[in-house]
């Protein structure tokens, strides 16, 4: 039988990433994302077994996004409004030759797409990593039809914002 | 239906779909996705746990109940519920002794002499009833009093409290401007060590009870 902490480790080489990501995504620092990844899989140790550890992974979402909401609450508004401006403001790439790519448009506005609705993007970008509709439906916590229909749901919401840099390609 | 099915969802062409996914990769990486160090990470949380007691398994309202329980029999709550239980213990004793006492008045009438005379008990009302009957059988004794007249108060006194005391008499003695008063109780019926007191003061041999003596300036 696994011991508690083997069973942590074995989640957080598995899982950790996804829940940084997910931070991320949230409009969370590196730093901050690392601090309240950590923290998540230490209240899951804590709780282990009063967590049924099959779903441990939304568990960690859950947590680690209420955690990083309580980070907000106590920062400012103003340094959160900061944040995000210089987050769009980074997504503006250019080329060696100063002309904006057509992924870098794209980018820009999966940036704006991001901050406005972090959890469709996250599931577009799970989806992209080809990362199957159960396991992105058991990192969101929803059955795999309502996961699927959720992504169809953010892709259709995501197409009107990139249509100007799309429409070149076909 | 697989990843791919998934994917092809309609919603974007391929080359757009390709598109996306380079578009993800590249914000991926600005927001620092890569920058997870899983394996450092990994060790951080290792240390950390190893700082925090190994979680307890959950046991059931029962276990919990008993474990509160035998914690109870030990701990500082138990130890005041015994506390607690001994001061009760100890202040019911002390009301049961300061019971209040229960008084019959019984009102007698001796030589045309109102006479009140009281008695208590600690026990039922029938036990007061039955004590306060047995003191109204007898005759309420009043105490016979002496006058003596002397030039010399002081001197009276000493006398009569010397020989009093002689006689095995228990004394009160009470003065004013006027003179004193000294009760003498104890006495007793033919009682030799008296005799000489009673000769003194020409008193009764067979007197019982209390005197009282009053002394004024001659």
């Amino acid at each position: 039988m696994s011991s508690p902490k083997s069973v942590v480790e074995s989640i957080f080489l598995n899982h950790s990433k996804s829940v940084f990501t997910w931070l991320l995504y949230k409009a969370a620092s590196r730093a901050i994302a690392e601090e309240i990844v950590q923290d998540s899989f230490i209240k899951l140790y804590e709780r282990i077994h009063d967590i049924d550890i099959t779903k441990a992974k939304p568990w960690l979402i859950s947590t680690a996004e209420n955690a990083y909401l309580d980070y907000l609450k106590k920062s400012s508004t103003r340094m959160e409004d900061f944040e995000k401006e210089s987050s769009i403001e980074s997504a503006f790439v250019q080329n060696d030759f100063g002309e904006i790519e057509i992924s870098d448009c794209v980018l820009r506005k999966l940036n704006e797409f991001r901050l406005i609705d972090p959890e469709k993007a996250y599931v577009i970008s799970l989806q992209l990593e080809e990362k199957s509709g159960a396991e992105i439906a058991e990192l969101i916590n929803r059955t795999e039809m309502a996961a699927r229909t959720f992504i169809k749901e953010a892709k259709k919401k995501l197409k009107p914002l990139l249509e100007e840099c799309l429409e070149f390609i076909g | 239906m697989t990843n791919k099915d998934d994917q092809n969802d309609e919603v974007f062409s391929s080359a757009q779909q390709s598109a996306l996914k380079q578009a993800f990769q590249k914000l991926n990486n600005q927001l620092g996705v890569d920058a997870f160090n899983v394996e450092k990470q990994a060790q951080i949380l290792r240390g950390r746990l190893d700082q925090i007691p190994s979680p307890k398994p959950r046991l059931s309202v029962f276990h919990n109940l008993v474990l509160k329980m035998r914690k109870g029999f030990s701990g500082p709550w138990f130890t005041a519920a015994i506390a607690s239980f001994g001061i009760g213990l100890a202040v019911s004793r002390i009301f049961l002794i300061a019971e209040p006492l229960q008084v019959a008045s019984i009102n007698l009438n001796v030589n045309s002499e109102k006479s009140i005379q009281s008695v208590s008990s600690n026990n039922s009302n029938n036990d007061v009833m039955e004590a306060a009957q047995t003191v109204s059988n007898k005759l309420a004794v009043q105490p016979l009093e002496i006058n003596i007249q002397a030039p010399d108060l002081e001197k009276e006194r000493n006398k009569l409290i010397s020989a009093a005391l002689k006689a095995g008499l228990s004394i009160q003695i009470s003065g004013d401007i006027d003179g004193f008063k000294v009760r003498a109780d104890g006495l007793s019926a033919n009682k030799l060590d008296q005799k000489t007191f009673k000769t003194l003061y020409k008193i009764s041999e067979d007197q019982e009870g209390s005197i009282i003596f009053i002394l004024k300036k001659q």
